[in-house]
């Protein structure tokens, strides 16, 4: 679906556009194609015994989408939620299949239309940080955006594992 | 060549009898493609991994159902290619032969055979074409299995020149011009049996999903676009309501109830597309019976009961082929010969009842047949010959009797063309645990055995017992709840190095405290304070410790969108009255949850009489 208007060249900059939000003073952004909707923060249900990250789940009009704080994900310091807290609802790639994910941002920028051009890849910071999760960085009027690998993300995550996504038939291995 | 004992080994045309029931055919065309297209891709997935024993079951399990509705309906030729490719799947999954390029592409090829088989039948049936006699030629094939089934390896070469002069003596009759015109297409068949897997064309594998359609009356269908129509004319009178002033409460009232009312009516009418009586389902078992019976020259009536039950209509559909296999089970295996009835002192006809009746809130079908019962002996001896139990094991009788549903298992002592290979229970039991269903099994050897399948009447919604546990609310499903208590009722008896015991009626059964076990920390309300509720499943209790009973609710089960491995004492996901989510707690899990058995076994080392000392104390 991504492919359609975002080109992705060989160094894996894909020129498209991209709604842009803020995390702790600091900008990001992911792929427009990967939103779904943007919806105010509404009660979570919480699921016992999972990280901390993992906030709940919501019921996005009859379905339940599971949401995660992205904050708490990254490492960021907890803070109160404001009146500008949101969710963005992502669609993500778990063994090949599409599901839908809300991530609790602090606030919503802008879409911005980003050229390959403006894109740089992301920053290698050594052993222990994964910056696996950025697949790049942009500058937009002068300012620094980190892009983010939603799919990424939620592939190297412990508790967000793919469930085993077989065919009925043949996943009956106990 | 020569090694091969099986007799129809030559080709044998398709012929469709004039008596057959169109709509059995029809069904038999559906079921057979799905199946095909299963073959496919679970043969291309087989292809990656030769060692998927899961997906070796899978095929095998597919040529197993479909040699048996072949043969169901008299395809001779059909059913002996599946057959065959059964014996080389059985073959792969007891490890005496090994899956390479070779036996895939036999497994490919007479998919693909049995394809064009299916493709005929459909076309006679449905009229596109003459009924006749077809030849499509499966020797080939048959004998390249056979070769490997007889020599445990495929050594591809040696294969060909078996291959290449079959097709020679196959004759072309001149009745059927219609096929022949197709055999020269059919010529290159036995070579490319050498060829290197990596030629196989790929699939059209979509990630395993078939389109389901169903079939609505037309009655029900107007119901729900007359209600969908009344839905929207109620919901702008109130959207009227409000935006004109001086519209007293009453009537906007009065309106929001007509909403209210039209909801409540649009999800029954929803719900009710989903149910369809179990009637075909139970009516397909009489012609089985009758063929077999027949075929076997034993004496069998069935006897139907509660057809007109209704079921959800996934249910009717997974839970044909279980009952097929039962079925065919019982006929092939408990009931015996005449002959030897009457020798029992049995009435000469056996009897097979089925019957299907709600009850508490689940469909309950139950298959008894009069027949031998289920030979303990035979079992432990199957048993320890697989290695499931050791040597001088004794499990009680119910987990005996439990172990026929094991893969592989059949005291069956005859392979026959219609059962015993140990496919049938453990398929059966898969597809009901699937459906969230259970067996149960009661056998008096010599009088006979009952099955009882107890399934959900729709795997859509549950009967819920909300609980508040701290800030949230917990659904337990009210089928596993069996009482509820506050604490000041009972005792709890606190064992030394943890675990907590609640004595309730001589019973002493194990406590959860939910909030602890949720690592919840806000807390709220003192802990005397609080409701005992004792859950029950697979015949094990336990209690658990929660703030507040809040009510009983219909809920529907939605998955919590399957991006987390959560709890497994977390099953899902229910939207409750104001909207929020409702966590379902699942029985099973919370009963096997580990603490149990640690403080059940803590408590059985520990002196009985100490122990209730103790709780007196405390």
């Amino acid at each position: 679906m991504s492919t359609l208007l975002q080109e992705e060249t060989a160094s894996g900059k894909a020129a498209g556009k991209y709604l842009t939000f803020i995390l702790n003073g600091s900008s990001y952004g992911v792929p427009i194609l990967k939103v779904r909707e943007i919806i105010r923060l509404l009660d979570i249900t919480p699921i016992p015994r999972m990280p901390e990250y993992v906030r709940g789940v919501i019921n996005l009009r009859g379905k339940i989408v599971p949401v995660i704080d992205l904050r708490m994900k990254f490492g960021l310091p907890n803070v109160a939620t404001g009146n500008r807290t949101c969710i963005i609802v992502v669609h993500v790639t778990i063994a090949s299949a599409t599901k839908l994910m809300g991530l609790i941002v602090d606030a919503l920028e802008e879409v911005y239309q980003i050229g390959a051009e403006d894109m740089e890849p992301a920053p290698e910071f050594g052993k222990g940080t994964s910056s696996g999760h950025i697949q790049n960085m942009a500058k937009v009027k002068g300012q620094l955006k980190a892009l983010l690998n939603i799919d990424e993300i939620v592939q190297n995550d412990h508790a967000l594992l793919p469930l085993p996504a077989l065919p009925d038939e043949a996943g009956s291995k106990r | 060549m020569d090694t091969i004992p099986e007799e129809q080994i030559g080709e044998i045309p398709l012929e469709l009898s004039p008596d057959l029931d169109a709509e059995l055919v029809e069904e038999f065309i559906s079921d057979a493609r799905e199946r095909l297209e299963h073959i496919e891709q679970g043969t291309l997935a087989l292809e990656k991994n030769i060692h998927d024993q899961a997906v070796i079951h899978s095929l095998f399990r597919a040529f197993h159902s479909f040699k048996g509705n072949a043969s169901f309906l008299d395809f001779t030729a059909i059913s002996q290619l599946a057959h065959t490719l059964e014996s080389l799947l059985d073959g792969a999954r007891e490890n005496r032969l090994q899956i390479n390029s070779v036996v895939v592409d036999i497994i490919l090829k007479s998919r693909d055979t049995l394809k064009r088989f299916v493709d005929e039948v459909e076309a006679q049936i449905t009229g596109k074409k003459p009924r006749q006699v077809v030849h499509i030629p499966t020797a080939v094939l048959k004998a390249a299995a056979r070769h490997i089934v007889n020599n445990g390896e495929a050594p591809a070469p040696k294969v060909a020149p078996v291959a290449t002069e079959t097709p020679a003596a196959t004759p072309a009759p001149s009745t059927a011009p219609a096929t022949t015109e197709k055999k020269p297409a059919l010529m290159p068949t036995p070579m490319p049996i050498c060829n290197p897997v990596a030629k196989l064309k790929p699939s059209t594998y979509v990630g395993g999903t078939a389109l389901h359609a169903v079939k609505v009356s037309t009655a029900r269908l107007d119901g729900l676009v007359d209600l969908a129509g009344e839905l929207l004319i109620a919901q702008s009178l109130i959207v009227q309501n409000f935006s004109s002033p001086g519209v007293n409460r009453h009537t906007i009232a009065r309106n929001l109830e007509q909403l209210n009312r039209i909801g409540k009516e649009l999800q029954r009418t929803a719900m009710s597309m989903r149910m369809v009586p179990i009637r075909s389902t139970f009516q397909k078992m009489h012609r089985l019976v009758r063929d077999i019976s027949a075929q076997q020259g034993k004496d069998v009536q069935l006897v139907l009961d509660g057809e007109e039950t209704e079921v959800d209509r996934t249910i009717v559909e997974k839970i044909g082929d279980p009952l097929m296999h039962m079925v065919r089970n019982a006929v092939d295996h408990a009931i015996e010969t005449p002959e030897r009835r009457v020798a029992m002192g049995k009435p000469p006809t056996g009897t097979i009842h089925l019957r299907a009746y709600h009850k508490s809130g689940n469909i309950v079908i139950e298959i008894e047949d009069d027949g031998l019962g289920i030979n303990r002996g035979r079992i432990l001896e199957k048993a320890v010959e697989n290695g499931l139990l050791s040597p001088g094991e004794k499990p009680d009788d119910k987990d005996l009797l439990y172990l026929i549903l094991r893969p592989g298992f059949s005291t069956a002592a005859v392979v026959t063309a219609i059962s015993g290979r140990g496919v049938g229970m453990d398929v059966v039991h898969r597809n009901i645990s699937r459906l969230r269903g259970k067996i149960d099994i009661r056998s008096v050897s010599g009088q006979g055995t009952v099955f009882t399948i107890r399934l959900p009447l729709t795997l859509a919604v549950i009967d819920g017992l909300i609980i508040r546990v701290g800030g949230q609310r917990y659904i337990l499903p009210t089928i596993s709840v069996r009482e509820s208590f506050p604490p000041k009722s009972c005792q709890i008896t606190s064992l030394p190095g943890g675990g907590e015991l609640v004595q309730m009626r001589k019973e002493v059964i194990p406590l959860l405290r939910l909030r602890e076990h949720f690592q919840m920390k806000e807390d709220t309300g003192c802990p005397g304070d609080g409701i005992l509720v004792v859950i029950e499943s697979d015949g094990k209790k336990r209690c658990l410790m929660a703030d507040e009973l809040v009510g009983k609710q219909e809920v529907v089960i939605k998955n919590l969108g399957e991006v987390f491995k959560t709890d497994p004492m977390v099953s899902g996901g229910a939207i409750l009255g104001d909207g929020c989510v409702g966590l379902i707690l699942d029985a099973a899990a919370l009963v096997h949850l580990d603490p149990e058995s640690d403080v059940l076994r803590r408590f059985e080392s520990f002196d009985r009489e100490s122990a209730l000392d103790y709780a007196h104390s405390g």
